[in-house]
């Protein structure tokens, strides 16, 4: 188990190395291979994982591997070292298989594009930073995968370096991240000072110990470095900026993997949120907050990412809410459910992107489905899963979440429930807007003028075949657990790692009523949410309503970036001039360049006493030796 | 305490006062010339002047032998206590000697190939 | 009739000195019994062979030394602290070799002398990091220095070369006596010249006041803080390092410095164990002026080799932070972090000696502009140098300033790390300003000046580079294994 671990986290970086190595002496297409190949041995080596953990008993799937330690300083263990248990097993099949699907898809996707290598460098260092960041059995390792994850982000984001949005959008990104990156590692640095060590199971054993204003802190930064890597409300508005990256990258990195990585880290660091409910239920509204903003925002893109963007927030404040509320294996379950799907919507959408020669807007849409018969059937099987129409996969998640947060029973849970609920409304209603305006209706005309057909194909094989697993994976994907009829082998895998404590919690098993109630609830509203979608949008019979205050707040994203612009960028701004000003200028700058100054002429002066004098030499050394000499003496006597 | 000072005491003063009373009395008891003449410009040791400059000079050649020869002689020298016990040291002695010898013989095969001892 | 007894000859505890004292004689008979133009080469692998095969032997001692011991009248101590310090010391002389080789225009006429002093100097540092009593000490010390006096003065036909060479000398000879001096105190005081005796008789007799040994411990400080150019013994240093020939620089900036800190910290630690409150104060005290003078002074340097040897004072002033320390994480911190020091400072100064092949004439600050692009790799060396120097993460000089600032917490001396600290940030200003040489000019400000013709054969030099490169790297991810080595070598001093 731990070997196929090691095999499926490294296998990545060679790929990394060898493409860089090698340069320019493979092809081009090549690097794509090598990078695919790369990471489908993580994916099989995943899986190997997975079974091997299968064949064994409840408590012995949590294995510690260390490869080797590189310093031990008291109790203070620094390793490389990597926890395999279910849940780290779980994100690695999530990871590695879907990421072996996305890269293999970039193959045909970048194809022709002048840095292809660099791109497959990226993709195959993220795969593994993710592999490393889920597979971490220390907060040294979290960090670092954490860390390199941003960075990956943020050189992919900016893989087209040559637009200027492209780069302030990914400078965007890092600089939400580094707040969060900020947050969480002093979190971790105040968990590791206060428990003595730095190993998970270790501290989380003494989380206990903690006290209640520590546990706080640590759960709040934990928090901070969560919602920033999720893009949850308020550190999201990167992630619509981040569908500057190349597709692929949206897919893997901006809705598979790393933007769910948050919901990996409060599943893994429970017993820190547990100690403090407080914040584990703002996590919950954050959450609900996020699904509820985001969905009304997405309404109105013109984009096809940032739709899906939005959906992904969106989606990912579910997440959150069940983690927030303990239903910890309800959000991992559809944190997998969502990675099948969403990666399936944004390949889609590639795919029309690219037949499209990169037009993203949808206005200029429409009609695709005759053009793209096969594409149309895999959105369409995407966008049912994320509305959560049953039987696909979306439906069994989402509604185990919901359920859980009925199964409160407190005031709190049933605003959750509501919230969550009317998302639900909503994520229908933007989701099949996306569908409708793109591929009903007669073709328009930028799409008959632009659209050319891949010799009757909608594609390269390397582009089709990811996006039809992927399909196949969206609707079957959530067949693992049922809720309401005792099939959930999902939870059982995971419960070693997620069910260590939870008494004090409330209990988050639902009733069997309130699983069916839930359903039929949510299936409704998600049926609504279609029809009138098709209602404004596909059969074009009504007007789409005209509330343009409501429509501009919606299309400047609640003025989160003029917000944030105002409350940040510019007093900042505005301060750092004025001190520069007032202060530095006059005071601190003199003063530094004084002290500069003052440093640099104590140094001359210094130097100057090298006078080149051999009768100086001996003289230091004699004054030296004379002044030892005295002292030693005189303290004596 | 101050017992173990006295003597370096009494050793500073007398190294103090030497070099000071002689500086003090060739300023109070010399005779000076009134004019600065020729004479008081040149180099005296213990008040009588050194006369005329030696010209004779030796070659290079020769500071070299000898240092060579004050070297390697030296050394030889380190032998002779060793001969003296080299009865109850036996076979240590003897090879520690021949270890020595051998250090000494290839300084010598360097010196004497490298051409430092053919007179110039 | 004379009480004549033998000591035993632990022949083993010697061999990586006699292996060195071989290659040197053999070096030296080459440099006069072959034909001139092959004595460079001749000596050359003989004294790669004679540190190779001393850095085995040591290899082998330390990992025969499990319980330290006396051997040969109790006048060598076989332990894992000399040995791993005699590992160093061998590691830089097969890398100064290296370095050397591409000399061998510039020395050729004393090519086998060169080779046959480097072994010399080499085998007296070996010895001196093992010496257990005041005598052989001194010998040691006096052995390899004169090796290094001469060394700095090889290149005749320079007049830098020349004066550095009589400086050190004469200098050096300054030193020497301030040592053997005191070393004539102690003896007069305790009787003794063992360092574990001296250190009972003082016990015994009660002569932890007593004003000789008091003044022979201050005069072994400075002689010892001299070797170790720590200030304000240190103003030999600027004008040796920039006169000498670079790779004999390079040599003594990692050897010297390695024997003199190793050998000071068993002495203190040994000999004067009950005047520890005087000692550790005194060395504390020294590092931080040797913080202060260094850095402060390198700040104004234009010439790259003199800042590297103010770099140097203001570094023994760190490593003295882990022996005034005096406790078991003191001494793994210096040996640990030797290691990395060794190979930044013989790497970078490597680098300039290329660099200054290609000029022909000393390395300022602006000469560096463009290297960094005309010679990736010793540009990227120099770089990575730099940063270990200044302690930055992903090189060994990080965890070394981490550990002797653990030794001073753990002896209760926040202020020494306070000291240590500010230190560093001074120092990152003339660090990075190498890297900024390097790398960061415009293209109008780089005036690239290549040499005439194609650079000498610098295979071994590159080489050389290359292992510094690796080694300052390696020892920030090898650091539990590097620092279990130093550990049990530290253990075997009595702390």
């Amino acid at each position: 188990m731990t070997t196929a671990a090691w095999i499926c986290l490294l296998s990545p970086l060679a790929g990394a190395v060898a493409i860089t190595l090698l340069g320019t002496r493979i092809p081009r297409r090549e690097a794509g291979y090598l990078a695919t190949l790369s990471v489908a041995v993580s994916a099989v080596a995943a899986a190997v994982a997975f079974f091997a953990a299968l064949g064994r008993g409840g408590e012995e799937r949590e294995a510690e591997t260390t490869a080797w330690t590189w310093l031990t300083a008291g109790e203070l263990d620094f390793g490389l070292t990597l926890l395999v248990d279910p849940l780290s097993i779980l994100m690695m099949l999530i990871v590695a298989g879907v990421g072996s699907l996305i890269v293999g898809y970039s193959i045909g996707y970048m194809d022709g594009d002048d840095e292809e290598r660099r791109f497959f460098v990226y993709m195959a260092l993220f795969v593994f930073s993710m592999l490393l960041l889920v597979l971490a059995g220390n907060f040294l390792i979290l960090l670092a995968g954490w860390g390199l994850v941003g960075l990956c982000s943020y050189l992919l984001i900016g893989f087209h370096h040559e637009r200027p949005s492209a780069i302030a959008a990914a400078k965007k990104a890092f600089v939400m991240n580094a707040v969060g990156d900020a947050a969480m590692a002093l979190a971790l640095f105040l968990l590791i000072y206060e428990s003595g060590t730095l190993d998970y199971l270790r501290s989380f054993e003494r989380v206990g110990e903690l006290g209640s204003t520590t546990a706080t802190l640590v759960a709040l930064g934990l928090l901070g470095g969560a919602v920033a890597k999720s893009a949850q409300i308020p550190l999201h508005t990167w992630l619509p900026d981040a569908m500057e990256g190349p597709t692929p990258v949206s897919a893997l990195i901006h809705a598979a993997t790393m933007v769910t990585a948050g919901v990996y880290l409060i599943v893994r660091t429970h017993p820190i949120f547990e100690a403090s409910v407080g914040i584990q239920e703002l996590a919950a509204g954050l959450g609900a907050i996020t699904l509820l903003v985001a969905g009304l925002i997405a309404l109105v893109q013109t984009d096809i990412k940032r739709v899906i963007a939005y959906s992904t927030m969106s989606q990912i404040g579910y997440m959150f809410l069940g983690a927030g509320i303990g239903a910890y294996a309800n959000g991992m379950f559809h944190l997998m459910t969502h990675a099948f799907f969403k990666a399936l919507l944004f390949l889609g959408a590639g795919i029309v992107i690219h037949a499209l020669v990169g037009e993203q807007d949808i206005r200029k849409m429409g009609g695709l489905r005759g053009l793209m018969p096969k594409t149309f059937v895999a959105m369409l099987i995407g966008a049912g899963a994320l509305a959560a129409l049953p039987p696909l996969s979306g439906f069994f998640s989402k509604d185990s979440i919901l359920a859980s947060a009925l199964a409160r029973e407190d005031g709190f849970g049933y605003v959750l429930y509501a919230v969550g609920l009317a998302g639900a409304l909503l994520t229908a209603m933007y989701t099949f807007r996306m569908i409708f305006v793109v591929f009903l209706g007669e073709p328009s005309a930028f799409v008959r003028e632009h659209h050319h057909a891949h010799q009757g194909k909608e594609g390269p094989f390397s582009m089709t075949a990811p996006v039809a697993v992927l399909a196949v994976l969206a609707v079957i994907g959530g067949w693992i657990q049922i809720a309401g009829t005792g099939w959930h082998p999902l939870a059982d895998f995971l419960d070693p790692v997620v069910a260590v404590e939870r008494e004090h919690l409330a209990l988050v098993e639902p009733t069997v009523t309130q699983d069916y109630v839930t359903a039929a609830l949510s299936v409704a509203l998600s049926l609504a949410g279609i029809a009138l979608a098709w209602l404004i949008y596909g059969a074009r019979r009504r007007e789409a309503p005209r509330q343009p205050f409501l429509q501009r707040v919606l299309e400047r994203k609640f003025y989160c970036d003029e917000a944030y612009d105002f409350a940040f960028y510019r007093p900042a701004a505005a301060t750092a001039r004025g001190w520069t000003r007032w202060i530095e200028g006059p005071l601190i700058g003199g003063s530094i360049a004084g002290l500069a100054g003052g440093t640099r002429e104590l140094g001359r002066g210094l130097s100057e006493a090298q006078t080149g004098f051999l009768r100086t030499y001996a003289l230091a050394i004699a004054s030296g030796l004379a002044v030892l000499a005295l002292v030693f003496v005189s303290v004596r006597l | 305490m101050l017992d173990n000072w006295l003597p370096f005491l009494i050793y500073a003063l007398f190294a103090l006062a030497i070099p000071v009373s002689m500086v003090v009395m060739s300023f109070a008891f010399a005779q000076r010339p009134a004019k600065r003449t020729r004479t008081r410009g040149l180099p005296f040791e213990s008040g009588v002047s050194q006369g005329p400059p030696k010209t004779q000079r030796f070659t290079v050649s020769f500071y070299l032998t000898a240092m060579l020869f004050i070297v390697f002689d030296i050394e030889i020298v380190f032998l002779y206590p060793l001969a003296v016990i080299l009865n109850e040291l036996a076979w240590f002695a003897f090879l520690e000697l021949l270890f020595f010898i051998g250090i000494l013989v290839v300084a010598y095969v360097y010196v004497w190939r490298k051409g430092a001892l053919e007179w110039q | 009739m004379i009480a004549a007894t033998t000591p035993k000859v632990d022949w083993f505890a010697l061999a990586p000195v006699l292996a060195l004292l071989a290659a040197s004689g053999l070096a030296l008979l080459g440099a006069v019994l072959v034909p001139r133009r092959r004595a460079h080469g001749v000596g050359g692998v003989f004294a790669a062979l004679g540190f190779a095969v001393a850095f085995v032997l040591s290899a082998l001692l330390y990992v025969d030394s499990g319980e330290a011991r006396n051997v040969v009248a109790e006048a060598i101590a076989r332990d894992r602290f000399a040995a791993l310090a005699q590992l160093i010391v061998c590691g830089a002389g097969l890398l100064a070799v290296g370095i050397s080789w591409s000399e061998r225009p510039r020395v050729e006429e004393h090519a086998g002398e060169y080779y046959a002093l480097l072994a010399a100097a080499g085998a007296g540092m070996a010895f001196l990091v093992a010496a257990n009593n005041l005598m052989v000490l001194f010998l040691a010390l006096e052995w390899f220095s004169i090796s290094l006096y001469v060394l700095s003065a090889i290149r005749a036909d320079r007049v830098e070369s020349l004066e550095a060479g009589l400086k050190y000398l004469i200098v050096g000879g300054f030193g020497s006596a301030a040592l053997l001096f005191g070393s004539a105190l102690v003896y007069g005081s305790t009787g003794e010249l063992m360092f574990g005796r001296i250190a009972e008789a003082t016990r015994a007799q009660g002569l932890e006041s007593d004003p000789l040994l008091l003044a022979g411990l201050a005069m072994v400080i400075t002689g010892l803080g001299f070797k170790a150019s720590a200030a304000p013994f240190h103003m030999w240093t600027p004008d040796v390092y920039d006169g000498a020939p670079t790779p004999v620089t390079a040599f003594m900036s990692a050897a010297t410095k390695t024997v003199a800190l190793v050998l000071a910290m068993r002495v203190l630690v040994a000999a004067f164990p009950q005047l520890d409150e005087f000692w550790t104060l005194a060395i504390a005290a020294i590092a931080c002026i040797s913080l202060a003078w260094g850095n402060l002074a390198a700040l104004v340097q234009r010439n790259v080799k003199r800042m590297l040897a103010y770099s140097s004072i203001s570094h023994a002033g760190f490593m003295l932070i882990a022996i005034a320390a005096n406790n078991e994480l003191g001494g793994r911190a210096l040996l640990y972090y030797l290691i990395p020091y060794s190979a930044m400072s013989l790497g970078a100064f490597a680098v300039l000696a290329a660099r200054e092949r290609e000029l022909g004439r000393a390395v300022a600050l602006d000469d560096l502009g463009g290297l960094g692009w005309e010679r990736p790799l010793l540009g990227l060396s120099l770089w990575v140098f730099m940063l270990g120097f200044a302690g930055l993460p992903l090189t060994g000089g990080f965890w070394g300033k981490f550990l002797v600032f653990s030794a001073a917490v753990e002896r209760g001396w926040t202020w020494l790390v306070i000291v240590g600290v500010v230190a560093t940030a001074v120092s990152l200003y003339y660090y990075l300003s190498v890297v900024r040489a390097l790398y960061m000019r415009s293209d109008l400000e780089v005036r690239l000046m290549p040499a005439g013709g194609s650079p000498p054969r610098e295979g071994l030099l590159q080489a050389a580079v290359a292992a510094c490169l690796a080694v300052t790297v390696g020892s920030f991810f090898a650091v539990q294994p590097l620092t279990d080595l130093a550990e049990a070598a530290a253990k075997q001093l009595p702390f």
